[in-house]
């Protein structure tokens, strides 16, 4: 259901956009009479309607058209970018907890002192800065005047480092900040006080108790931050030259490749689904936890 | 204690930008004026003699600091207009979804969910595509992109308290349905709310940034912060002036609003914490 | 603190350090000192060469191919008959030799003995199936009509024997060899065989062979050893695809590629501080025009256009718009161009003169449409600037627009603007490939000019039996255009270059081909 309505808007927009996508493939020297043979060989001569029938034709049967600009099947084109974005999205997902949970846990434990302070006045400005820039100074800052890192391009786990902590860092704080309320609300609980009154060690008590039930919220967050990680892959993906769909998405919208450009909006939209009813299973196993008493 | 640091903060932060907005049209240059032959001139730090540019010329010549001043204005109004349209449109269409129920709440969340599925940049992009880049098209885009926010939160607002006694009592008493709806679930909604808007607004002037590095921002040329930030980004090296400048104006300006946000939200009420 | 700009890596600490701290306000940054903390960069082994360029190819099929970093990509796998110097001339390279038997017959004789890398012999059988993908509709239907149309004089190629090929026209033409060198020749058998896999992995009679293609990625190339020509010095070549101009310039401070291609002046500007670079820029066969509308008033009286062009001041526009990087001269085409006369001035820059002009001509006041290109030229939003300032002063009542740089090319959009300012660039460094396509006379012409003249003079270019008739005739030509004025010549393009001082062996190219077969990287 989601995905006929992501489809139709898809098509609907990419198809009224004004622009000619021959020729942008071919460029300023182009021939116009070229122009018109090509249209009518991709059928982009006919009328709207039989357009969208094709189309969905196609979809059913895993077809989603040929990409204008490579000639080679749209969905093959994305289906061979996509584990570049998958690796580069768990990357960015592995720094936020490594980095965000641990950084909201300690903040929230030494609530109130100066590291405290520190981890948050940081995390929130992690959240207010927009992914290129960050992502520029870093490759300047570790690659060009530091020579720790490679600039941009994918291969080693080196080359993945940059790309994927720029694409984090706003996932880092966010999960910072968002453990450090959770705990904060979940360590004043009563039922941490028993465990604390039956002798448990601290540390105890805070991971196994404390963290299982912040652990919910930070769940569904996470889970709705993933369209927000595409869309901060395809500007993480153009500045360190990485070839997953977001780089493949900017040049497709740039070159008018609507296959393409519809190739990864519903590839996207399917992920996102999956994920959301990934979350929701994941839910409900750590729901029953939280009566523990 | 804490609500009050953080409201001086929030302060501190946001005060010398709504000053530079307010006065910019005292800015030293015209924004759009070319001075080719001073392209790349570094900031001088000060504002006296004809020729100095306090804070440096872009890459087109065009003074930094006047530029910085009236993106000021272009800013804050695609981020203010942003969040009131898309808080209205959210506002009415979940207050219909959770109100109504049956088939019209089934149509509206399934075209949240479909919206939510969209990568938000990729219906920037077909929108401006469609479109053409203009302040009212950025904003329309924004406002497309968040109003689900809204709804989402004031639908299930108004599930939790349609079934509520007082509810149920108007109700029974004869009240009309916009009624109740005004004098009861308005006012529970009116805190989360403020506090997603805060942050919804600190998030379209970034993300506004965003579209300027993919050539889909205000057009030039308006002197919008993403804009300025994506033309300076292939200047850092040799004149970092350019994005610098209006990078610390964004950064303040977000920092102040999200600080902000968060102390209304401790100050309202502390159970807001999971929004 | 330190306030060298020159450094190691042509960054200054303080520099660096205010950008950052406008965004990221930890304090510690600023404690990092370049010269203390830079390491060596990695050395590029002398066994690879990796350099970086701005666009991927897309395809490597030479049938489907429309970039020109695709052209000079795909040749050092796929060659042509001929190929193409710096200056133009073609010389022989899969043939031999070759001669014209009669007005429409060229024949050409190949090289014996060559052998594409899959085994098959490159033969004539082989160019016949090549060109045939183009002549025969339907044979390859995704076939590049853009290239269809580059070699519409042709009408059939036939096998005169195994090593002799002869090309029939349907009318003699001059220009039909410039566009030979377009034409990788193909394998027929692997070409049949692999399917749509051949635009990812050709195969070819070149120095090199394929390696691996990872699209949006790199493309990485091997030696071909049995090559006709003989082994590339550099056993290995390595293409990165880096659009984002900081990013490519990053890759080369840093030491992880040895060349990039279009290098923007600003940052030519910065990567010449670095010793350990060197920036190359020459003049390309590109220019920027102003296409003028010839069929609508006010510009329909020469003296209209004439006068546009002695408002525009071309010396203060390089000047302060291309920062110096441009080059001008009185020829619709530029230097790098064959039968380009040098001895011809541009149109004197002259307010009064020009303010005369345009009242002689009646001009009424009416709104003049101008649209201009942003971002998809050099500094193009910046000329367009001036070129408004300069309309002004001239009197004109203009009303600009930005031509979104799809929506500008549609049919419908082309005769809207009196005036339009658009790059070409002339790919085969021979005059007829632009006015072959701007100047003829055509219904979607974007000039629709009626001089006669210059339709005459380009068909007779095309037939001239020599070089000096052809010389003659171009020459002419230019003049004309110079003076009737259909279309503006503003100034010649830069093609800028950055490597690494270590590598030899290349040199950038006006038609903005790279090729590295002879270059080496010293270590």
């Amino acid at each position: 259901m989601v995905l006929f309505g992501a489809s139709l808007l898809v098509f609907v927009v990419l198809r009224v956009v004004p622009g000619d996508p021959i020729v942008m493939m071919y460029g300023t020297e182009v021939d116009p009479r070229v122009v018109a043979a090509e249209r009518q060989r991709l059928g982009l001569d006919r009328p709207i309607l039989v357009q969208y029938e094709i189309f969905l034709e196609h979809i059913v049967t895993g077809d989603l058209g040929e990409s204008l600009r490579y000639r080679r099947s749209a969905a093959q084109v994305v289906a061979e970018a996509l584990p570049a974005t998958v690796q580069l999205a768990a990357a960015a997902m592995g720094w936020a907890f490594i980095l965000g949970v641990p950084a909201g846990i300690f903040a929230a434990c030494t609530r109130g002192g100066l590291w405290d302070r520190i981890v948050m006045v940081l995390s929130l400005v992690g959240q207010c800065t927009p992914t290129f820039w960050l992502g520029i100074l870093f490759m300047l800052l570790f690659a060009v005047i530091l020579h720790w890192l490679p600039t941009s391009g994918s291969g080693t786990i080196k080359h993945l480092i940059l790309p994927s902590l720029t694409l984090g860092l706003y996932m880092v704080a966010l999960l910072a900040r968002l453990t450090r309320s959770c705990m904060l609300e979940v360590l004043g609980q009563d039922y941490l006080r028993t465990a604390r009154a039956k002798g448990l060690a601290e540390w105890v008590v805070v991971t196994r108790h404390g963290f299982r039930n912040a652990l919910i919220p930070i769940v569904t967050v996470v889970g709705l931050q993933t369209g927000a990680l595409l869309g901060g892959a395809i500007v993480t993906e153009a500045v360190f030259a990485w070839p997953g769909i977001g780089n493949l998405a900017v040049q497709a919208t740039n070159t008018r490749d609507y296959n393409l450009v519809q190739a990864v909006t519903l590839l996207s939209a399917v992920v996102f689904v999956v994920i959301n009813l990934a979350i929701d299973v994941l839910y409900t196993y750590l729901d029953p936890t939280v009566g523990y008493s | 204690m804490w609500a009050r640091w953080e409201f001086g903060l929030a302060a501190l932060l946001l005060f010398p930008v709504g000053l530079m907005g307010l006065f910019a049209t005292l800015a030293p240059y015209d924004p759009n004026w070319l001075d080719t032959a001073a392209r790349l001139t570094p900031p001088t730090m000060s504002l006296s003699g004809i020729g100095r540019h306090a804070l440096g010329t872009d890459q087109l010549g065009r003074d930094v600091l006047s530029r910085m001043m009236y993106g000021t204005r272009i800013s804050l109004t695609v981020g203010a207009f942003s969040v009131v349209v898309a808080g209205m449109l959210g506002l009415v269409l979940g207050l219909i979804a959770g109100y109504r129920g049956g088939w019209v709440d089934a149509v509206i969340m399934r075209v949240v969910d479909v919206v939510l599925s969209f990568p938000y940049i990729l219906l920037a992009i077909s929108i401006v595509a469609v479109l053409g880049a203009s302040l009212r098209n950025i904003i329309i885009v924004f406002a497309l992109s968040s109003w689900v926010v809204y709804a989402r939160i004031v639908r299930g607002a108004v599930l939790a308290l349609r079934n509520r006694e007082y509810v149920l009592a108007a109700r029974a008493m004869g009240c009309s349905s916009s009624r109740i709806v005004f004098r009861h679930v308005v006012p529970n909604i009116v805190s989360p709310l403020t506090v997603i808007a805060s942050f919804e607004l600190a998030r379209i002037i970034v993300t506004e940034a965003t579209l300027g590095f993919l050539g889909l921002g205000v057009p030039p040329p308006a002197a919008s912060w993403g804009s300025m930030l994506a033309d300076g980004r292939n200047y850092i090296q040799m004149a970092w002036w350019i994005g610098t400048f209006p990078g610390l104006a964004l950064t303040a300006t977000v920092l102040g609003i999200n600080v902000f946000g968060d102390a209304l939200r401790d100050a309202l009420d502390p159970r807001l914490r999971h929004v | 603190m330190a306030k060298s700009n020159a450094s190691k890596n042509g960054i200054s600490r303080r520099q660096f350090l205010k950008t950052s701290v406008g965004v990221i306000s930890a304090a510690g940054v600023g404690t990092l000192s370049t010269a203390g903390f830079a390491q060596s960069p990695p050395s590029s082994a002398a066994r690879e060469l990796i350099v970086a360029i701005n666009a991927d190819p897309d395809t490597l099929d030479t049938r489907t191919i429309v970039k020109t970093q695709a052209m000079a990509m795909h040749n050092h796998v796929c060659q042509a008959l001929l190929m193409r110097d710096p200056k133009g001339q073609l010389h022989p390279w899969l043939a031999e030799s070759w001669r014209k038997t009669a007005p429409t017959e060229i024949v050409f004789k190949l090289r014996s003995g060559i052998k594409f890398t899959n085994g098959e012999p490159l033969d004539a059988d082989a160019v016949k199936f090549t060109y045939d993908n183009f002549l025969v509709k339907g044979m390859f239907p995704s076939v590049s009509r853009q290239k269809q149309d580059w070699i519409r004089a042709l009408d059939r190629v036939e096998v005169v024997d195994k090593s002799t090929v002869r090309f029939v026209l349907k009318y003699p033409s001059n220009a039909f060899m410039i566009y030979v060198p377009f034409y990788s020749i193909l394998p027929p058998g692997a070409t049949k065989e692999m399917g749509d896999k051949f635009a990812l992995a050709p195969v070819g009679t070149g120095p090199y062979k394929m390696g691996e293609y990872v699209p949006n990625s790199h493309l990485t190339l091997v030696a071909n050893p049995d090559a006709w020509s003989g082994a590339p010095k550099t056993p290995r070549l390595t293409f990165r695809f880096i659009p984002e101009d900081a990013t490519r310039m990053a890759a080369l401070q840093s030491g992880e590629v040895c060349m990039v291609n279009n290098v923007t002046p600003d940052f030519a500007t910065q990567l010449s501080r670095m010793s350990t670079l060197q920036v190359k820029e020459i003049s390309a066969a590109r220019s920027m025009y102003i296409y003028i509308l010839c069929n609508k008033p006010p510009f329909n009286k020469r003296e209209a256009r004439l006068a546009v062009s002695h408002a525009i001041n071309r010396q203060a526009l390089v000047r302060d718009a291309m920062g110096g990087h441009a080059k001008i001269g009185g020829s619709p085409w530029s230097p790098a161009v064959r039968y380009y006369d040098p001895s011809l001035q541009p149109d004197s820059y002259d307010l009064p003169k020009a303010k005369q002009l345009l009242a002689a001509a009646g001009y009424d006041g009416s709104v003049i449409k101008f649209g201009f290109p942003t971002g998809m030229w050099l500094n193009d939003k910046i000329v367009a600037e001036f070129l408004l300032s300069s309309y002004k002063d001239l009197g004109l009542n203009v009303n600009a627009e930005t031509l979104d740089f799809a929506a500008y090319y549609s049919n419908e959009q082309k005769h809207l603007y009196n005036l339009q300012m658009q790059s070409y660039g002339i790919l085969p460094l021979h005059p007829d490939f632009w006015v072959g396509a701007i100047l003829i006379n055509t219904d979607n012409s974007l000039v629709m000019h009626d001089d006669q003249k210059i339709f005459n003079l380009i068909a007779e270019a095309d037939k001239a039996p020599d070089e000096r008739s052809i010389q003659k005739d171009y020459f002419e030509l230019q003049r004309e255009i110079l003076d009737y004025a259909p279309v503006l010549n503003l100034y010649y393009f830069p093609y800028i270059v950055a490597q690494s001082t270590k590598l030899r062996g290349y040199e950038p190219r006006p038609d903005e081909h790279f090729f590295f077969w002879d270059a080496t990287l010293a270590s």
